[in-house]
């Protein structure tokens, strides 16, 4: 009868236990540790906002603690450098060297980070075809991520949109995908500008422009989603919705689905279900939001990239996989694309900055909201690791940045001087959350006390900021130098995606923002230069590189450039460039570059809304480093900083390679 | 009707109303009990009980001859087919006890969806007021031209914040206002059309444990005999007045089920008013 009882009390325990969730079994060892990640976070202007008073949290984690530089990657780009923060390895061992790769099999340019395929075989039925088995999104990230160590030592971790980690590593306790997670589009974000103004329609980046007829003031329209996987003959998906416009009023109602709303000129919608139908028993859902630009002289409404929707993701974005689905009970629906900033709508004139700020600030809102909530459960329980990302003061900073920066080719000053204390305003904001940080942990953890496993607050970004001023476009320069030879000279023919490149007269191109591969025989598919002559192309390439003077300016318009065999860690993985370029302050790599197009000017004026950057010389744009106390193993560099926290629980052996699980040596 | 609809809200008001604040599946199980031992005592006495005992034994004796005479095939048959006619008299049994209760069930489920069939609004929380406008008179509506703008307003409480003015929207005859709710309670809108006003009730939530499971109205209508049965949660609208019928947008909301999972309330209670009907028909004597 008593072990009878015993085992009953047992069972219900246990199964109060699994109720109250928890994502672990027993206590988390070791020291709370909070490590807040702030892209884009510049050293110096973090320093000069401290040293004018504003920024009195950061100013007291200083004084608890240290506040330093810390060095970024080369190159100083946002997947390359938290890939070194999750890996401890340089991008000769995690392989992300750009947002985007060139593939030497097809020499078309692909997102560095991630990617997906369709289900491989279908059982096919009419104009039906039903997956037999099931697609899958795979991360191009080598190495193992810290927070699996950590877990392994018993430590409860918590992931919370860290860039570079989609798919979500599935090792944490609770993850949130970050920077690289695509909308239902399987883009970076693609949003939608329905306009009834004739001849709108044209190409823009990041987003479908829509010219659309009104008849009675009513706009029947549709949203665009992806292709319907279940269809032999792709067939966009789309869902209908209907606008009733009532310009006397200023506003409108909108019905999408079952869901009817009503804004008024300039406002914003809550999220919106979106239920595209594959078929009629399988349904593809997401959400959106939408804003009512204007109704007269023409109507004009925004609709925001269509993101998975976290009660019901069709993509994995989350650990547990309902993780998603909680914070959106929780706290609210929210955007799960990687950089949820529209930044296009302001490069590609679709904004203005205010608008455009509007719906930044909504974004970075969410993040914050999620981040009260997602501090309040990590507190609840013993000890445990919680990162936690913030990118509003990166994205925003790129398209503002020249409000700083009246030097600035395209600084207007009529609108760019009522931003001027725009990026020092984020920086205070960021500021707050560091004091929310620090009050919790004080009350709720006794940080500050000098105890055993006193916990440990970490505020550190990924790279610094700088004023892009001019460009440089590398293929151009190839071109000119004669290593490319184009098909085509004339730049208004340039197709992009290296397609007006004659593979047989080219030795050398660029894709991705600071990568410069070599045409080499036996990678690339039309590969002309030999093994051989690969070190010497490679070194010739480099000292002219480093000797390219900007004839507008008089000055070195390329500082660093770094070989492959530069780096400590070399993976056998033969993806990413030969040649990686460290841009001087103030210059930067051309889009048009980027992704392929290689005839025109070698320099230009930055005339662009994407007024700053970091893709630079990495030591001109460091990041930097805040901790509460200092680091039983200091951390000069963003791969160092992972180590830096296993050691704080004891572990010492990290990074561990991706081949052999072992750990390997050296500091880059 | 309109009288049986007050009395029903007075009375399921007063029944229901000290469960507004606690979990919605206690009030739907001891309603499902009194509904399955009314259904049972409504059945027994309007049911023929010795025909539907007999038909009853005749359906397990051509089931047996079904199985005992299995390598007959004209046999097998032949019971199938009485099976059929003996189940088609057992629905004709059962047909009288189901007009008599078809009509009370009607009114009850028409009362308990008002309660548990909505959720919200909460503080904070927006809706749209949607008002729908009697078709024009054809001199009114001017022939071919655009219907003008009505003259409709709206007052709230101050419970009841307006957002937006109102969105006329002609080809619906429609005028839609966006709300906001502001503080927990009942409050009542006033809609003014062709200089008469007209009320909506709108329920606000108490987010700090307050009466939650009220009954609420999502629409009110005009008083067509068929709408007064489904929407009796308000008075009618006036008939040939200016207005057809002022909507409330609610969620819809879901019961948890014993915190097994979450159903809608129609379902837990048809699953536990038939286990009750089940479970007890012995104790009341009825054969069903």
């Amino acid at each position: 009868m008593k072990r009878s009882r015993l085992a009953t009390a047992a069972v219900l325990s246990a199964a109060l236990l699994l109720a109250c969730g928890g994502g672990g079994v027993g206590p988390s060892r070791g020291p709370k540790v909070v490590v807040l990640g702030f892209d884009g976070l510049d050293h110096a202007l973090t320093r000069q906002l401290i040293d004018e008073g504003r920024l009195p949290n950061f100013a007291r984690l200083e004084a608890m603690g240290t506040f330093a530089q810390l060095r970024t990657t080369v190159p100083p780009q946002s997947p390359v450098a938290w890939s070194s923060f999750i890996t401890g390895m340089d991008p000769g061992g995690h392989g992300i060297f750009d947002f985007l790769h060139s593939d030497p099999e097809t020499l078309i340019p692909y997102s560095s980070t991630a990617g997906s395929s369709a289900g491989g075989r279908f059982l096919k039925v009419g104009r039906w075809q039903f997956p037999l088995t099931s697609g899958e999104y795979t991360h191009f990230r080598h190495g193992t991520p810290f927070w699996e160590v950590l877990e392994e030592h018993g430590v409860r971790t918590q992931v919370i949109r860290m860039p570079a980690n989609f798919p979500v590593s599935g090792t944490a306790s609770r993850e949130l995908s970050g920077m690289g997670t695509s909308d239902i589009l399987g883009t970076d974000g693609t949003f939608s500008f329905y306009t009834s103004e004739l001849f709108a329609d044209r190409e823009v980046s990041g987003g479908d422009i829509v010219e659309l007829d009104i008849y009675d003031n009513v706009v029947e329209a549709e949203l665009l989603g992806p292709e319907n996987p279940l269809l032999q003959e792709p067939e966009q998906l789309t869902a209908p919705f209907t606008v009733y416009i009532d310009p006397e009023a200023a506003s409108a109602k909108i019905e999408l689905g079952d869901q009817q709303i009503v804004l008024q000129v300039g406002e914003w919608s809550d999220w919106l279900e979106v239920d595209f139908e594959m078929m009629p028993t399988q349904h593809l859902r997401g959400i959106c939001r939408m804003y009512l630009r204007a109704l007269e002289p023409e109507f004009e409404l925004y609709v925001s990239p269509i993101d998975h929707d976290p009660m019901a993701p069709s993509a994995p974005i989350s650990t547990p996989p309902d993780f998603a689905a909680e914070l959106a009970q929780e706290v609210d629906r929210f955007y799960t694309e990687g950089m949820p900033e529209d930044t296009k709508t302001l490069t590609e004139g679709v904004f203005t900055p205010e608008e455009f700020l509007a719906q930044a600030k909504i974004a970075g809102d969410e993040v914050v909201e999620q981040y009260g909530y997602v501090l309040d459960r990590f507190l609840e329980e013993p000890g445990g690791f919680l990162f936690y990302y913030f990118g509003n003061v990166d994205l925003i900073g790129h398209v503002r940045w020249r409000s700083r920066d009246p030097e600035h080719p395209a600084y207007d000053p009529e609108t760019d001087a009522a931003h001027a204390d725009l990026i020092p305003t984020l920086y205070e904001g960021l500021d707050a959350i560091v004091g929310q940080t620090l009050d919790r942990l004080e009350a709720a953890a006794g940080l500050g006390d000098g105890g055993e496993d006193e916990p440990l607050v970490v505020a550190m970004s990924d790279h610094g900021f700088a004023s892009w001023r001019r460009t440089f476009h590398l293929n151009a320069w190839l071109l000119e130098k004669g290593y490319l030879r184009a098909k085509d000279p004339d730049a208004y023919n340039d197709p992009d995606f290296l397609l007006n490149v004659d593979w047989e007269g080219t030795r050398a191109y660029g894709i991705g923002f600071t990568g410069l591969y070599v045409n080499l025989r036996g990678r690339e598919r039309e590969g002309v230069v030999t093994a051989a002559e690969r070190l010497e192309l490679i070194e010739e390439l480099r000292t002219e590189l480093l000797a390219v003077v900007d004839p507008a300016t008089g000055e070195r318009a390329i500082t660093e450039v770094k070989r492959r065999a530069d780096y400590a860690f070399q993976e056998p993985a033969a993806v990413g460039p030969d040649l990686i370029i460290g841009y001087a302050k103030g210059y930067r790599g051309s889009t048009e570059s980027a992704t392929g197009k290689v005839v025109g000017e070698v320099f230009s004026d930055n005339d662009g809304a994407w007024s700053g950057d970091h893709m630079m010389d990495h030591r001109v744009v460091p990041g930097v480093l805040f901790t509460s106390r200092p680091l039983a193993r200091p951390a000069p560099a963003i791969t160092d900083l992972a180590a830096s926290i296993l050691a704080e629980y004891g572990v010492e052996e990290f990074p561990l390679t991706a081949a052999s699980g072992a750990a390997a040596t050296g500091s880059p | 009707m309109s009288l049986v609809n007050a009395a029903l809200r007075a009375v399921f008001d007063l029944v229901l109303g000290p469960f507004a604040a606690l979990p919605p599946i206690l009030p739907v199980t001891l309603v499902s009990l009194a509904s399955g031992i009314l259904a049972l005592l409504v059945y027994r006495w309007t049911s023929n009980q010795e025909a539907i005992a007999a038909v009853k034994r005749r359906l397990f004796g051509h089931l047996l001859e079904v199985r005992l005479f299995n390598d007959d095939l004209r046999a097998v048959l032949r019971a199938q087919l009485r099976l059929l006619r003996e189940n088609l008299t057992y629905l004709r049994l059962n047909l009288v006890p189901l007009l008599w209760m078809i009509v009370p069930f009607m009114l009850l489920i028409a009362q308990l969806q008002f309660h548990y069939g909505y959720d919200g609004l909460e503080v904070g929380e927006r809706t749209l007021l949607v008002v729908d406008l009697a078709p024009a008179e054809p001199a009114a509506a001017g022939g071919d031209q655009a219907a003008p703008r009505p003259l409709v307003e709206l007052e709230a409480p101050a419970g009841v914040a307006v957002e937006t003015a109102g969105v006329w929207v002609p080809s619906l005859r429609q005028v839609v206002w966006r709300l906001r709710a502001n503080e927990p309670g009942r409050h009542e809108l006033v809609v003014r059309a062709d200089g008469r006003a007209f009320t909506k009730s709108v329920f606000v939530s108490d987010a700090e444990g307050g009466a939650r499971w009220v009954r609420r109205s999502p629409t009110r209508r005009r008083a067509a005999i068929l709408d007064q049965l489904l929407y009796p949660a308000e008075p009618s609208l006036p008939r040939g007045g200016p207005i057809e019928r002022i909507d409330v947008r609610y969620s819809a909301a879901a019961i948890s089920f014993f915190g097994l999972l979450d159903v809608h309330w129609l379902i837990a209670f048809l699953i536990l008013s038939l286990a009750f009907a089940f479970a007890l028909r012995n104790r009341f004597g009825v054969t069903l």
